[in-house]
């Protein structure tokens, strides 16, 4: 089965093992890797409003992958909504569909609105059997899991049912996941943007409680999510370091299960100019 | 999929079809509001018309849309607002980022870091083809 992998921006800039690690999963379960040659921001968040227009990048990608006969997988909770989001477009008789291809169509494309695009939580999900049968090595660590909100809502969009999916494919790692109150809580990344210590505050507040739930790892599956509760650690935890608390990605904790001992896979980024936090991102390695 | 739930797709600078005609005033999507608990305004606060301000202000957590028992489409509601209201100037340069590039952070040296760590390169959009997607409006004034 083809799939191409969609990192979004946030990934790619800084989160190069969460997508490797994505990669190599994918492969084991049986997918054949599809390039995209191109990469095209998702219209994110910060574009709807801004021009309307926003659609017509989502469904550049979109187009490239239909051309490719491939379909996606994301690795970003923003991306997901918007990609979803456009594809509904393509499911009734809107008009902004013909208004979308016109556009398109100066650049030689486009899109039928066949490409099914999901996040990686849903893929692996959808084959939890599959992978409780890959699982090599039983991690031993507490972890608390921070849901990715634009992954999972509007339900009308993201069409996931369960609420509690992250966690499903977890419990067939076989892994120790405490509960706590936050969990569904929005991380607080997308504040960042417009009230910086709101973000900070509100990304403390969930690594807080995980901590105080008992947690020794907190998994994540987005890369807003990662920016925040990983890589901004110092700036949260900045009077009291002993509070911090390792974060990783979905994909680089079911790698690790699978058998992957790739140092590439859990290297900190050295060029983001924000200092790693939390060393390993498997830091339940020991 | 309820397509009362989707916004408004026909074009480009009308009003969303049902935003804030059903609305019952419940509050529940003001209870369930990240931002609003934080002591900013959010779309919610122009929803139940406290604030004249705050549809930037969203950090897209969709709860306010769960929770919402007459699927109100704040979604198009917040889009409507937001064309109207400036962006925040924090935003402003990762918008510029996008509309000019179609990437809203900056990727120089990117594959090299790719390269070391086995992924295949990546090829950014080129300007030209962003300025058709959004109708020659790169390097707007933001
Ligand atoms: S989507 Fe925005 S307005 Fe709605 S609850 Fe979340 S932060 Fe508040
Ligand atoms: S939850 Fe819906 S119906 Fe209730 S106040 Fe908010 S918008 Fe109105």
């Amino acid at each position: 089965m083809k799939i191409a992998i969609y990192p979004g921006c946030m990934v790619l800039a800084r989160f190069q093992e969460y997508e490797l690690a994505s990669r190599k999963v994918l492969e084991q379960l049986g997918y054949e890797i599809v390039e995209l040659g191109e990469f095209c921001c998702c219209g994110a968040s910060l574009l709807p409003g801004v021009t309307d227009n926003w659609v017509n990048l989502t469904a550049y990608t979109l187009a490239l992958a239909e051309k490719a006969g491939t379909d996606i997988v994301t690795l970003c909770g923003n991306c997901t909504n918007n990609f979803k989001r456009v594809n509904s477009y393509f499911e009734g008789d809107h008009k902004v569909r013909d208004e979308i291809n016109s556009t398109l169509g100066k650049l030689d494309l486009v899109y039928g609105g066949s490409v099914k695009v999901n996040h990686l939580i849903e893929v692996l999900y959808g084959k939890r059997e599959q992978v409780a049968g890959l699982v090599k090595r039983k991690i031993d660590a507490r972890v608390a899991v921070s849901h990715p909100c634009q992954v999972l809502r509007p339900k009308g969009i993201t069409g996931i049912e369960d609420p509690n999916a992250f966690r499903r494919i977890l419990e067939v790692l076989r892994l120790d996941i405490i509960d706590y109150p936050e969990e569904h809580e929005c991380c607080g990344a997308t504040a960042l943007l417009f009230n910086e210590k709101m973000g900070i505050r509100q990304g403390r507040s969930k690594l807080e409680s995980c901590k105080a739930h008992g947690a020794n790892l907190v998994i994540a599956a987005c890369g807003n999510c990662l920016f925040l509760l990983d890589r901004l650690q110092n700036k949260i935890f900045k009077e009291n370091k002993e509070l911090k608390i390792p974060v990783t990605a979905l994909s680089q904790l079911v790698a690790f299960s699978f058998g992957f001992d790739d140092k590439s896979l859990s290297k900190p980024f050295t060029g983001s100019k924000v200092p790693r936090s939390t060393g390993s991102p498997t830091g339940f390695r020991g | 999929m309820n397509p009362k739930k989707i916004s408004n797709p026909e074009p480009m600078n009308s009003e969303p079809v049902n935003a804030y005609g059903e609305c019952i005033e419940c509050g529940q999507c003001v209870e369930s509001c990240l931002v609003l608990r934080g002591g900013e305004t959010s779309i919610v606060s122009e929803l139940n018309k406290t604030a004249d301000t705050g549809a930037w202000n969203c950090v897209n957590c969709w709860k306010c849309i769960e929770v919402c028992p007459q699927d109100v489409d704040i979604y198009g509601f917040m889009m409507a607002r937001r064309r109207k209201e400036d962006i925040p100037s924090t935003m402003r340069q990762s918008v510029k980022n996008i509309m000019g590039k179609g990437c809203s952070i900056y990727l120089r040296g990117i594959n090299e870091i790719r390269e070391a760590d086995g992924l295949s390169p990546i090829k950014l959009i080129e300007k030209h083809k962003v300025k058709t997607l959004l109708g020659g409006h790169a390097q707007p004034e933001v």
